[in-house]
């Protein structure tokens, strides 16, 4: 279950900041990794587990909406941004970018945990999400070339005989290839499929009716 | 005298060797009488009376002597005294015609002496011709003629009478004109003419010859009798004459042009204020025609809300005597008014009294533009200075304070959690609860910190005149108070004690008052807006400063003093905390009493012997 255990990173130039947290944090069971500044935040490796950034707004060097610039292409965990004096520009500008939350210090524990909980929350989802979606592409790269290409018509409703000529074999061959996809893909149904492919984007055909 | 008295010795001499050359001649010749006669003659005409007297005595006693049968004692016959009576008679005759003969030649040259010493003092020569069968022909030019003429001393014939030199060659270009003047003087009687001449020495000199015609009884003429006078100095002189008179009529000229097209209004008048001049530039401004623009006909063109004014500068400037300057509108002719500065400048006597009023009006309008714009972009600045300032600091003061702040309730939350644990972690809960201690002992410091931040530099208390500070500050808000459209009113009381105090704040107290006052009439539009400041002696030892105000008024007047109070969009609410922090640093009050919706009267108190430091 430790796979499962959430990590909070906390990104704060004041070592006060760090330690309180740090402390807080720990006594409701979170695992908590503290960082002084952006660059070391960056440069560290990450335990694979279900997280959250407490950022600070006010960092030396990259400031917290600059990391969080540079985090939006990866996948980094969802971001609480904390401040020393809330101003109205950079909060919008957070939020915008995706944070979870904006505190303004002195906060509270309650506004601070709950902040912490759904951001892990939405890490966990976001963490089974792409966990799905690694499967799925594994279970897609087992298709030949051929599979490959008959399954844009299975899914779009194509019925065997149709496909087969347009791709100028017969029915029954494309028959044999749509059971070796359903396998593959761990499909339990065509409705399965469909799904399936729709969540690695395969672009349907036009519907023959 | 012709004859040097100092040959009179000479002259006997000649009348004595004459006789004796006439003796010998007689002698040797045996031609007596004629011989004596002719001794006598040279002696009477070339010698004198005098020595023709001697010279008939010798040749008597030589004649009678020598020649006539003379015997001692005796009578020789009445021959001899005959022809002695006739030698004697005939030789005294000579010497009588003589003399008088040699009175009338003396006195002819002795005319013609002063005539020469006249004409020499004069700087006029003379001259006569006869008419001739081509021209008249040149018959006498006096000795100053001569000189005029060009010919140094040596050249001058002694005796004027001979010369009969025609000064002006018949090849001359002068001569056609010559010949044209003796024309005219014959028909007209008296001619005269200027001729440039280049004389002998090589000089050029311009001669002036005046011919007078004279006829006889008949009328036919006789002869051309003239002057002539050198010219050239009076022909310089007239000729430097003319071109200094050139010389001012052209400076007059270019006077005129400056004063014309220099690009501003300049303008005369006449002690007495009538305006006798006005250059073009200002006419075509104004589009005034120049007899209109006169006296006091250029005020048609003042704008009539600076009438007033004008007509005030115009007096005082007068009465006072003394250079002044004022701004004013002026129309154009197309009726557009714009601002001017009018200048005045005084033209005095030696005893100080005005000749003269000088004066130029400078279009100022873009210059009075570029400063209104110039002016506001200024109070934008301040505003924005004070506001990025106090917006910066208050952001950094959150920081300082903010960062402990979370630690220390983070620290709290952990400390009640690590307790309240199963089973407590006290460890835990006992490091929690020293970070508190740490964090809050530091938020402390960091309160000092900014407390001594904010704590004023000590006062720098001097004495002062409340009502000096007061009108120092009103002129710095008429700006602002102009713009809003607020009259400032000011009723001072002349005879304020003076107080001891800091200069700087006492003004930034009042500054802040009256800028607060103005910004509350913000929102009024049905009345007049009006900012009253007043000072009173309250008692002999305070005096009371009062801003009153005709705006809304206040809910609650004296929470406005509060720190980060405000009414207003884009206020601080620092204004007024910082008034009451002057007021208590110079031992005075400071409140307000707000009539609500007709206005605010902030008032207070400093004491009249503050010696007291904050």
């Amino acid at each position: 279950m430790s796979s499962d255990n959430p990590i909070v990173f906390v990104v704060d130039d004041d070592y006060r900041v760090r330690e309180a947290l740090s402390s807080l944090l720990s006594s409701c069971g979170l695992r908590v990794i503290v960082f002084g500044s952006a660059a070391e935040f960056l440069e560290s490796k990450k335990p694979d587990a279900p997280a959250c950034l407490l950022l600070d707004l006010q960092l030396p060097g990259a400031s917290g909406l600059e990391l969080q610039q540079q985090l939006a292409s990866v996948d980094a965990p969802p971001i609480v941004f904390l401040t020393g004096h809330g101003d109205i520009p950079s909060s919008v500008r957070a939020m915008k970018a995706g944070a979870i939350e904006f505190l303004v210090k002195p906060f509270g524990e309650q506004e601070l945990l709950q902040a912490v909980g759904t951001a892990i929350d939405r890490d966990r989802i976001l963490r089974q999400k792409r966990s799905e979606f690694a499967e799925l592409r594994r279970h897609y790269e087992r298709l030949t070339p051929r599979e490959r290409e008959i399954l844009p018509f299975v899914v779009a409703g194509f019925a065997n005989k149709v496909t087969g000529a347009d791709l100028g074999t017969s029915g029954i061959t494309v028959g044999v290839h749509r059971g070796q996809i359903m396998r593959k893909m761990g499909a339990k149904s065509l409705a399965d499929l469909v799904r399936m492919a729709d969540k690695l984007g395969i672009t349907r055909l036009a519907s023959p009716v | 005298m012709l004859i040097n008295p100092n040959t009179r010795l000479r002259r006997y001499g000649l009348a004595m060797v004459s006789c004796a050359v006439a003796l010998a001649m007689a002698w040797a010749l045996n031609v007596p009488m004629a011989f004596f006669f002719l001794a006598v003659l040279v002696s009477s005409l070339y010698a004198g009376k005098g020595a023709g007297l001697l010279s008939v005595a010798l040749a008597a006693a030589a004649y009678s002597y020598l020649f006539l049968p003379f015997r001692f004692g005796v009578a020789i016959g009445s021959s001899f005294w005959a022809q002695f009576a006739v030698f004697l008679g005939t030789t005294l005759t000579i010497v009588g015609i003589t003399t008088a003969r040699r009175h009338v030649s003396g006195k002819v040259q002795k005319g013609e002496y002063y005539l020469a010493e006249a004409e020499r003092l004069a700087h006029i020569g003379s001259w006569a011709s006869v008419p001739g069968q081509d021209a008249p022909q040149v018959t006498y030019c006096s000795a100053e003629m001569f000189r005029i003429m060009g010919f140094t001393a040596g050249e001058v014939p002694t005796t004027t009478g001979e010369a009969r030199m025609p000064f002006i060659a018949a090849d001359s270009e002068n001569w056609p004109r010559i010949l044209e003047l003796y024309e005219k003087a014959g028909r007209e009687g008296i001619a005269e003419g200027e001729f440039p001449l280049i004389l002998p020495g090589g000089s050029n000199r311009i001669i002036r010859i005046v011919a007078h015609a004279v006829r006889d009884a008949q009328g036919a003429l006789v002869e051309y009798i003239g002057t002539c006078i050198d010219v050239t100095e009076q022909h310089g002189a007239e000729t430097a004459l003319q071109n200094a008179f050139n010389e001012i009529r052209n400076s007059e000229a270019q006077l005129r042009a400056f004063i014309n097209t220099i690009p501003t209004f300049a303008w005369s008048s006449r002690p007495d204020g009538f305006t006798d001049f006005n250059n073009e530039s200002y006419l075509n401004y104004t589009g005034l025609a120049a007899d209109r623009a006169l006296g006091l006909g250029w005020m048609a063109a003042v704008h009539p809300d600076d009438l007033n004014a004008v007509t005030n500068y115009s007096r005082l400037v007068m009465d006072s005597g003394k250079p002044g300057e004022i701004e004013a509108r002026l129309r154009r002719f197309d009726g557009v008014y714009r601002w001017f500065l009018f200048r005045t400048n005084t033209l005095l006597d030696e005893s100080g009294h005005v000749l003269k009023w000088y004066g130029t009006n400078t279009d100022i309008e873009d210059r009075k533009h570029a400063e209104d714009a110039l002016r506001a972009t200024e109070a934008r600045l301040s505003r924005a200075t004070r506001t990025a300032t106090l917006g910066e600091f208050s952001a950094s003061i959150a920081h300082e304070i903010n960062q402990p702040l979370a630690a220390i309730v983070a620290n709290a939350h952990a400390c009640l959690r690590w307790l309240s644990a199963e089973p407590p972690g006290l460890e835990r809960a006992n490091e929690a609860a020293e970070r508190i201690v740490r964090d809050g002992k530091e938020a402390g410091e960091v309160v000092r910190r900014i407390r001594a931040l904010f704590k004023h530099a000590t006062l720098e208390k001097v004495d002062l005149d409340l009502n000096e500070v007061i009108s120092e500050v009103v002129r710095l808000v008429d700006g602002e108070a102009a713009k809003k459209r607020v009259a400032v009113e000011t009723n001072l009381n002349k005879d304020l004690a003076h107080v001891t105090g800091d200069r700087v704040q006492l003004q930034q107290l009042i500054f802040n008052l009256l800028l607060n006052g103005i910004e509350a009439m913000d929102a009024v539009l049905d009345r007049p807006k009006k900012l009253i400041i007043r000072s009173e002696g309250r008692s002999p030892e305070t005096v009371l400063v009062e801003i009153r105000d005709c705006g809304v008024g206040m809910e609650d007047a004296n929470k406005a003093f509060e720190a980060f109070f405000t009414t207003k969009e884009n206020g601080l609410g620092m204004g007024l905390a910082v008034c009451r922090s002057i007021v208590d640093a110079h031992r005075g009050q400071l409140w307000a009493v707000s009539d609500r919706g007709a206005g605010t009267t902030f008032s207070f108190t400093l004491p009249v012997e503050s010696g007291a430091a904050a």
